[in-house]
């Protein structure tokens, strides 16, 4: 249908040119274009403001009109103020630790179970499975109490054992779905003609599902990392020392000893914060697409 | 070459009970193979046991006790169910939570949706649009805490100038005030986010053919997105739903950094109300209470939008 009227255009293109059509079109695209304008103002004011008045002086910072956006002289002191009253290097190694630190295991443990889902065939899979979904819709709160309890009857708070261990238990429910969907939708003839050179699973699921899974395993690289960088339960209850407290914990230091004159230090905290997490989800994004449009969410 | 867990004592596979050794082989390959599956699953299993199955136990179990972890759990009964009925900072936070979920999810929901709908109307630049539209979204919860603490902020705040300029010289104590606090946080997390691109995602599925045939049938626009735009979303509409909902109970991170629940619990919401009752006043079995309804209402959201899902979500191909 739609091969016919992209031809009937090439070959009638006056017919693009009849005078109502042509204006109901500018008139839709207009309207369009105005509401996308007043979306995108308000969608992205606030961080607007954060870059602008990370620059400004608190003089600079009472509002005049027009808003001045880019301010006149440019001041670097609040970076130099935020960056004094805290060890941010510390804490981003902290952040990167967590990441790596839960990252991998949880990769590890939750591709084998995953695998084990999608590609196997044994008694209860099924209903093992909905028991996987009911734990990825089940807020973390449920389990934070018991879990924190037992951790510390093990000595583990203060550690990073409570990062490490759950995380090589595939309790990653969601992660454990979205693969198993992801391997699901691979063409089983790859796995069965590497099956009958020989290989078994560990090597099908090494040589032939990961490789064609690059863009799930990706996001969920990019998702573990966005985690460690914006959790803030997790440290609250485990890494709560100071030599041990991510970016969002320390922020959150940083931000109740602030009064409300040093805005200028805490919009440029904002700033160095926040970049890296703009730049990742900008490469991220899309593998989300990606991931999301090939995985499907029809079970 | 086989691993001592794989050939356990079986009696099958007893050496001497196995008739020959072809036959022998062929069911030691059929019982590896069947094993297999739950050797993959193992860390699974037992992460399920020992950090989802036994928590839930456990919480149910505490429910029902005074529980301080230092001293014995000691029975009392329903006495903790019926003390956070009774209690006030308890009740402000299980209003608030009801109220967010009442207006935000509905709200996020059908913003997210609109959004969507405008970035994909054929338009040129549309790639940058779509582009800008996802960066307030990858601001991380804590910058954007600070950011939001500055913008409704008393004095220097954006809110306040403006509303100083359309007349209100004294503006409003919005973070300060008890009342108008959870409005905020309310207000603030009713954006498209995750929920837009999901939706996006789902628009990009819609088989074009279905909006020629409905422009052949002569459908004005309104009814080609009631009758053929929005079925065909309500997949993702459902996943949507599922994952705001489960989100609603989890908001903890921006309100813990901007007011810390305050001012008197005027934006306490359900999952620090938890946190608060373990970890600040260690009243155990209060949390393990709280825990277990949450862990109810989810199950039960779950349920009931499953159960529904048949009559309103319309799968491709009668899935």
């Amino acid at each position: 249908m739609a091969g016919i009227r992209t031809a009937r255009r090439h070959i009638f293109p006056a017919g693009r040119f009849i005078l109502g059509m042509r204006a109901s079109r500018t008139i839709q695209h207009a309207i369009a274009y105005l509401l996308i304008a007043v979306f995108l103002f308000f969608a992205l004011l606030p961080v607007a403001w954060m870059f602008s008045n990370a620059f400004k002086t608190l003089e600079q910072m009472r509002i005049t009109f027009p808003i001045q956006w880019i301010p006149n002289p440019v001041t670097l002191e609040n970076f130099a103020d935020g960056w004094r009253a805290r060890d941010w290097l510390l804490h981003l190694r902290n952040t990167l630790m967590l990441a790596v630190f839960v990252l991998i295991p949880t990769m590890a443990s939750c591709i084998l179970a995953a695998y084990a889902f999608a590609r196997m065939r044994f008694p209860g899979s099924e209903l093992l499975m909905l028991l996987n979904i009911s734990f990825m819709l089940m807020p973390d709160f449920v389990t934070m109490v018991p879990r924190y309890v037992m951790m510390a009857r093990m000595g583990w708070v203060g550690t990073w054992l409570p990062a490490i261990i759950p995380s090589m238990l595939a309790l990653n429910p969601a992660m454990v779905f979205v693969l198993r969907q992801f391997f699901r939708a691979i063409p089983n003839e790859l796995s069965e003609a590497a099956r009958l050179d020989g290989c078994n699973d560990l090597i099908i699921l090494w040589r032939v599902i990961i490789p064609l899974s690059k863009p799930i395993l990706a996001l969920q690289i990019v998702l573990i990392i966005a985690w460690a960088w914006n959790d803030l339960l997790f440290p609250l209850l485990y890494l709560k020392d100071k030599s041990m407290q991510t970016l969002t914990l320390a922020m959150m230091g940083f931000i109740g000893s602030r009064g409300d004159t040093q805005w200028g230090a805490m919009m440029a905290m904002s700033v160095l914060v926040s970049l890296p997490m703009m730049v990742l989800s900008y490469y991220g994004q899309r593998y989300f697409t990606e991931g999301f449009t090939l995985t499907g969410i029809k079970g | 070459m086989t691993s001592p867990l794989l050939s356990g004592p079986q009696p099958g596979l007893d050496p001497a009970e196995a008739p020959g050794l072809l036959d022998r082989l062929a069911r030691g390959r059929n019982f590896r193979r069947r094993l297999l599956p739950f050797l993959f699953l193992l860390p699974w299993f037992v992460g399920v046991l020992t950090f989802q199955a036994y928590p839930i136990l456990d919480s149910f179990y505490h429910s029902f006790t005074i529980y301080d972890v230092f001293q014995p759990a000691k029975w009392i009964g329903f006495r903790n169910y019926v003390n956070l009925a009774d209690n006030d900072y308890t009740r402000k936070a299980l209003m608030n939570t009801l109220l967010y979920v009442a207006v935000s999810v509905p709200g996020g929901l059908v913003v997210g949706l609109l959004q969507a709908l405008l970035l994909n109307v054929k338009v040129r630049g549309l790639p940058l649009f779509r582009t800008l539209a996802i960066v307030p979204g990858t601001v991380p919860v804590a910058g954007a805490a600070a950011v939001f603490l500055f913008i409704w902020s008393p004095n220097l705040g954006l809110i306040n100038s403006f509303l100083k300029i359309l007349g209100f010289p004294r503006g409003q104590a919005w973070l300060t005030d008890p009342v108008m606090v959870k409005w905020v946080f309310i207000f603030m997390t009713i954006q498209g986010g995750i929920g837009m691109l999901i939706f996006l995602a789902g628009l990009q599925n819609v088989p074009q053919e279905l909006y020629d045939a409905a422009k052949i049938d002569g459908a004005k626009s309104i009814q080609t997105l009631f009758k053929v735009t929005l079925p065909m979303l309500t997949p993702y509409t459902l996943f949507n739903l599922l994952t705001s909902l489960i989100g609603a109970f989890q908001m903890f991170a921006s309100p813990m950094l901007m007011t810390g629940g305050g001012p008197a619990g005027g934006s306490t919401f359900y999952g620090q109300l938890i946190y608060e009752n373990a970890f600040r006043y260690f009243k155990m079995g209060h949390a393990a209470a709280l825990s277990w309804i949450l862990f109810v209402i989810s199950m039960l959201i779950v349920f009931l939008l499953f159960r529904t899902s048949a009559s309103w979500v319309y799968y491709e191909g009668g899935n």
